[in-house]
């Protein structure tokens, strides 16, 4: 089965999620300052607050910019007839495999960002756990639902056929 | 649509009032202990108290009566039909052959109306937090609608003779007993954990504090003999009085919760009643048991005992409430040994396989957590370090600080190294016609046993260097709950995933 990578706009949305999670950290960041500025503390409790707040919190953001390109060169997937398959994971790198017949259902997802990027995530649930395709074009996902379900019910009958 | 027994209303009422005068008592404790002075203010709030006492009461009241005209069951040709709730209201239809599990639950206020609960699941994942069925009845009644829905879920169809002949268990009948015996020495084991937890706890408390008393020069703590003997007396009753409480707490656990702890085979069901104050009766198909899992703490490990869980969809959560007994045991506590023999009796399918594979190294299940606790350690380090230097902090309280920080993470390092001795040791997969038993877990041995069949995805994780080494961690994910069907098999030669793939069914 050939694995395919997820489409470039996948990754702009990462960098769109992880620039808002480093403002937020930046903000409260700055806040912590402004605070501490306007309250008259003294200038060896400001410094040692900021170095204890300030340190953390660029490793922190510096993580969260590094980790969308990672994450995307290691993200892979793809299905056939019989299993869906999916390759993700920076350091630990999963590999996982779903066969078609246990599939239950699957939800499509799509937040305000993704709706503007016309992206959506795919959740498939099985009979115990669900897993999800990262972000696919909308496009993608909705041919993804359509083919896995026609290949459900083909697979059925096969089982079923094996069966009898 | 029937109604269900009167019954309900009036052991809910007495319930509510139970437990709404035990709220009262504390409220009017509160106020009591509150005033110093004789409480002439409490007589006049007295009637206010007790009007909204009542008016809450009479909400109850209505609740429950409304409760009981909305509620009712019907028994069809091919389903059961149950209506219940009165804001919100829920209609529930289950066919015959869909039956999953069929409880009965019989509290002691129930005892004395004479009334159960009996629950119908489906053994849906998307309703595992509660049964679709409810019928609250007459407990002989119960007991009919039990061999009743028995007898439906394996034809699927109702004639018009009705209920079949009543299947009279004795305990006789009984699999497995889980005897006066075992419950006193289930109850001393957990002690013995209590104690080993507590007393290694202590140690650790007087090693930290004897290192800070050394650098410090603390001479609160007394000379060292003082804080030795201090030290250990406090140790002592720490653990004396724990596991005090672990004997009330296993007592009622074991000798309450399982009382006439009973497995019977029922035809193609397994029935399992336990319960002194609620009385469980559970029934269920074998071929809805979907695993097997043993257990062994750290000291059942060591004395040769284990306990044995059921993992069946929607079966162990579909109370909800229950604290007394886990609904998903089928054996509480057994040795170890013997397990191969009850399993043989209660459900053969299910005994585990010898080990065939083993971790193949031991540095993995170290080496990411040693990188993380030594980045952890030094960021709180420099942390705690930085402002202390700002503030110049005198040299011994860093030296302790530097001392507590390191000591701290090498008490962790070393838990962690004995986990992954112990997890080194378990870590191991056994696969033999169709079945699969699993080995894994550090402290607590756990061993998983379930059909090929049951597999609805493997997953392999790796890192880039285990990649090179051929090692990968194998994650199962078998048919049963969302919460508990995941099964982590660590660090094994990294063709075991590919074998496993080939067992999907595909």
């Amino acid at each position: 089965m050939e694995l395919k990578k997820l489409n470039k706009s996948v990754l702009k949305l990462w960098y769109i999620y992880a620039a808002i999670a480093a403002f937020a950290i930046l903000l409260t960041f700055t806040i912590i300052a402004i605070t501490l500025n306007v309250a008259g503390a003294p200038g060896d409790v400001t410094v040692a607050t900021l170095l204890g707040i300030g340190i953390p919190a660029f490793v922190i953001i510096g993580i969260i910019l590094i980790m969308p390109a990672l994450r995307y060169k290691m993200y892979a997937w793809g299905y056939d007839d019989k299993r869906i398959t999916v390759k993700q994971g920076v350091i630990f790198r999963q590999r996982v495999v779903i066969p078609v017949c246990q599939i239950q259902d699957h939800h499509r997802t799509q937040g305000p960002i993704m709706m503007i990027l016309k992206l959506s995530g795919v959740i498939i649930s099985t009979a115990g756990s669900n897993f999800s395709i990262s972000t696919l074009t909308t496009e993608e996902a909705d041919r993804i639902i359509d083919d896995l379900g026609g290949k459900l019910e083909s697979r059925i009958e096969e089982l079923k056929n094996e069966e009898v | 649509m029937k109604r269900f027994d009167k019954g309900y209303i009036y052991s809910a009422l007495l319930s509510d009032l139970l437990g709404s005068l035990v709220i009262l008592f504390f409220l009017m404790e509160e106020i009591m202990l509150e005033s110093e002075t004789p409480p002439v203010g409490l007589l006049s709030i007295l009637p206010g108290i007790l009007g909204a006492f009542a008016v809450i009461y009479l909400c109850f009241i209505t609740y429950r009566i409304l409760y009981y005209m909305t509620s009712g069951y019907q028994l069809t040709e091919k389903e059961i039909k149950c209506n219940r709730g009165v804001l919100y209201r829920r209609r529930s239809v289950l066919e015959y052959k869909n039956v999953h599990a069929i409880n009965k639950k019989q509290t002691l206020l129930h005892r004395i109306f004479g009334i159960a609960v009996l629950t119908v699941d489906s053994g849906s994942t998307n309703t595992f937090h509660q049964a679709e069925i409810t019928i609250i009845e007459k407990s002989r009644t119960v007991d009919a609608l039990v061999n009743e829905l028995n007898a439906l879920k394996e034809s699927g169809v109702r004639t018009a003779e009705g209920a079949t002949e009543e299947v009279l268990l004795s305990e006789d009948d009984s699999l497995y007993r889980f005897t006066s015996k075992s419950k006193m020495l289930y109850t001393l084991i957990n002690i013995a954990s209590t104690a080993f937890f507590t007393a290694l706890l202590g140690v650790m408390t007087i090693i930290v504090l004897g290192i800070c008393k050394l650098i410090l020069q603390l001479d609160s703590l007394g000379t060292w003999g003082q804080y030795f003997l201090f030290a250990f007396m406090i140790t002592l009753g720490s653990m004396l009085l724990f596991s005090f409480f672990s004997f009330v707490g296993c007592m009622i656990h074991s000798f309450v919760g399982y009382h006439k702890f009973n497995i019977t085979k029922r035809g193609n069901d397994i029935q399992i009643s336990y319960g002194l104050l609620e009385r469980h009766t559970n029934t269920f198909s074998y071929n809805r048991i979907k695993a097997v899992k043993i257990s062994q703490g750290i000291v059942q490990r060591m004395l040769g005992f284990a306990s044995i869980k059921l993992e069946v969809i929607g079966y162990t959560t579909n109370t909800g409430k229950d604290n007394s007994a886990e609904l998903g045991v089928l054996v509480p506590f057994c040795k170890y040994n013997e397990i191969g023999d009850i399993l043989s009796k209660v459900l053969p399918g299910f005994i585990p396989e010898k080990k065939q594979t083993r971790a193949v190294a031991f540095f993995p299940f170290v080496s990411w957590f040693v990188l993380i606790l030594g980045i952890v350690s030094g960021v709180v380090l420099i942390e705690a370090l930085l402002p202390m230097l700002i503030f110049k902090v005198s040299s011994s309280v860093v030296a302790a600080v530097i001392c507590s920080v390191i000591g701290s993470a090498a008490v962790v390092l070393l838990f962690k190294i004995l986990s992954a001795v112990l997890s080194y040791q378990n870590n191991g997969i056994a696969v033999t016609n169709g079945k699969i038993t699993a080995y894994y877990g550090g402290f607590t041995k756990n061993i998983t046993v379930f059909n090929a069949k049951n597999l609805i995805a493997a997953e392999s994780v790796t890192t880039p260097l285990r990649e090179k080494a051929g090692i990968s961690s194998l994650v199962m994910h078998i048919k049963t709950n969302a919460i508990t069907n995941e099964i982590k098999v660590h660090i094994q030669q990294d063709s075991l995933s590919e074998e496993i793939e080939q067992l999907l069914t595909l």
